[in-house]
């Protein structure tokens, strides 16, 4: 009877052991997203990137091949993580993410793009997708707060040229030509990261 | 009786849980990052000047995984930013190491991802003095060949493999005998500096004495000044015939 308790016992152990092994060891999930930029002639582009998120300790990795990233992108990108973390009840620490830019660019800059990592990394670590059919230029701060950014209509204007839907925006953002540009797009303002998620991700 | 077996072998179940969940992600056995760890890394210091301009000696992590030639920096909170001049630095140094290594007969430089992560007091690490340093580091990893941990280097790398100039040598080198370090390579033409020194006279006249002092720049050889050996490399292979054992 000892014995045949004992071999469950193993027999349990082993299970759990192996058990624990699959769920961890889980494919990686990969989002694409787009970040509205300007470029050096103040024309507005949108820059595609990968966001790989998978079971880790925490690191955040950055592919330099394609570009290099200024330290302000580099603050947006931790800050993003943090905030990603946050908003779904996840510690960020569990996941290593991989950041890599699908097009070759000089430089990357600014923290324009501040909240479509948020939604990117929300949606990597999740397991979902972002939609398509939208873009947003917002920065945030420590606290998600979706912050405004230079450029917008510029920005606006280059979705709309690869007929995105909807475009999302900071609640005080100010849009120069908001009348005609929305005409061609819907132009959504948000208060925080938070809100740009439920929008983005699905 | 039945309650305590019942309780062990629940218990049992949830430690096989934890352990297997825990040493699955130290790890990192998942298709991300550090799947197919080469197991291969390095720790090298790197001379560097704070923000006052004194000499000081940060650290960076090299790692090599399978992978395609892709070059990853870490950004992980707690590590610095790393500058964009750094990070030029980083894919010159990786694309010079494989090239070298290759040639060294190395039989995998093709077909690995390389990953550098910085250790340092400061937020930030910026410039591209570390690139000579980042090079040899990576031509050791893929060669196999360690390095030898007395030894530092200083100077960029250029695509041609040569070794360019960089600022403060003399402050590095001061550095890294603080950090115990026996030998510095740097570029060639580094190795004497310049120091500004005061220097004055007495003239003693009838009532008084008149003391005259002026500025002057005073040649320096930085091997004595700082108590550490300086070689002069001139580029990577040089630098390997000295760093690498």
């Amino acid at each position: 009877m000892k014995k045949l308790f004992f071999a469950l016992i193993g027999v349990a152990f082993l299970s759990a052991l192996s058990l624990s092994y699959f769920l961890t060891a889980r494919d990686a999930h990969t989002v694409e997203f787009s970040a509205p930029a300007i470029t050096e002639v103040g024309k507005g582009m949108l820059i595609g990137f990968t966001v790989k998120a998978t079971p880790g300790s925490g690191r955040v990795l950055v592919n330099i091949e394609n570009a290099f990233y200024r330290e302000d992108v580099e603050n947006s990108i931790k800050k993003a993580k943090a905030i990603a973390g946050d908003y779904l009840g996840l510690n960020p620490n569990g996941f290593d993410l991989t950041i890599e830019l699908k097009s070759s660019q000089k430089i990357v800059g600014g923290e324009s793009a501040g909240v479509a990592f948020v939604t990117a990394i929300a949606a990597a670590m999740s397991g979902k997708k972002i939609r398509s059919d939208v873009a947003v230029s917002a920065a945030v701060d420590e606290r998600g707060n979706a912050l405004a950014v230079n450029g917008v209509d510029e920005k606006i204007l280059s979705a709309i040229e690869l007929e995105k839907n909807y475009f999302i925006v900071a609640e005080s953002q100010t849009i120069l030509h908001e009348q005609t540009l929305s005409k061609s797009i819907q132009i959504v303002r948000v208060k925080n990261a938070g809100d740009a998620i439920k929008l983005m991700v699905e | 009786m039945k309650q305590t077996l019942a309780i062990v072998f629940g218990l049992a179940v949830i430690l096989a849980f934890f352990v297997g969940y825990e040493g699955t992600l130290k790890n990192g056995v998942s298709a991300g990052a550090g799947a197919q760890e080469l197991n291969k890394e390095i720790r090298v210091g790197l001379p560097g000047l704070d923000d006052q301009g004194k000499g000081a000696i940060a650290f960076v992590k090299v790692r090599l995984a399978k992978g395609s030639g892709k070059v990853f920096i870490e950004f992980s909170q707690g590590e610095p930013l790393v500058g964009d001049q750094t990070q030029s630095s980083i894919q010159t140094a990786f694309k010079v190491a494989t090239k070298v290594a290759k040639e060294l007969g190395a039989a995998d430089a093709d077909g690995v991802d390389a990953f550098y992560t910085f250790e340092t007091d400061s937020d930030s690490v910026s410039g591209k003095s570390a690139g000579a340093a980042m090079a040899l580091a990576t031509i050791a990893l893929l060669t196999g060949r360690e390095q030898k941990e007395n030894v530092l280097i200083t100077g960029t790398i250029q695509d041609d493999e040569s070794i360019g100039a960089v600022s403060g040598v003399l402050e590095k080198a001061k550095a890294g005998r603080q950090f115990n370090y026996t030998t510095i390579l740097v570029p060639v033409g580094t190795s004497s500096a310049v120091k500004q020194e005061q220097v004055c006279e007495r003239e003693q006249q009838e009532f008084t004495t008149i003391t005259r002092c002026q500025t002057r720049s005073v040649p320096v050889d930085i091997a004595s000044e700082a108590g550490i050996t300086v070689i002069e490399v001139a580029n990577v292979r040089q630098a390997i015939e000295y760093a690498l054992k």
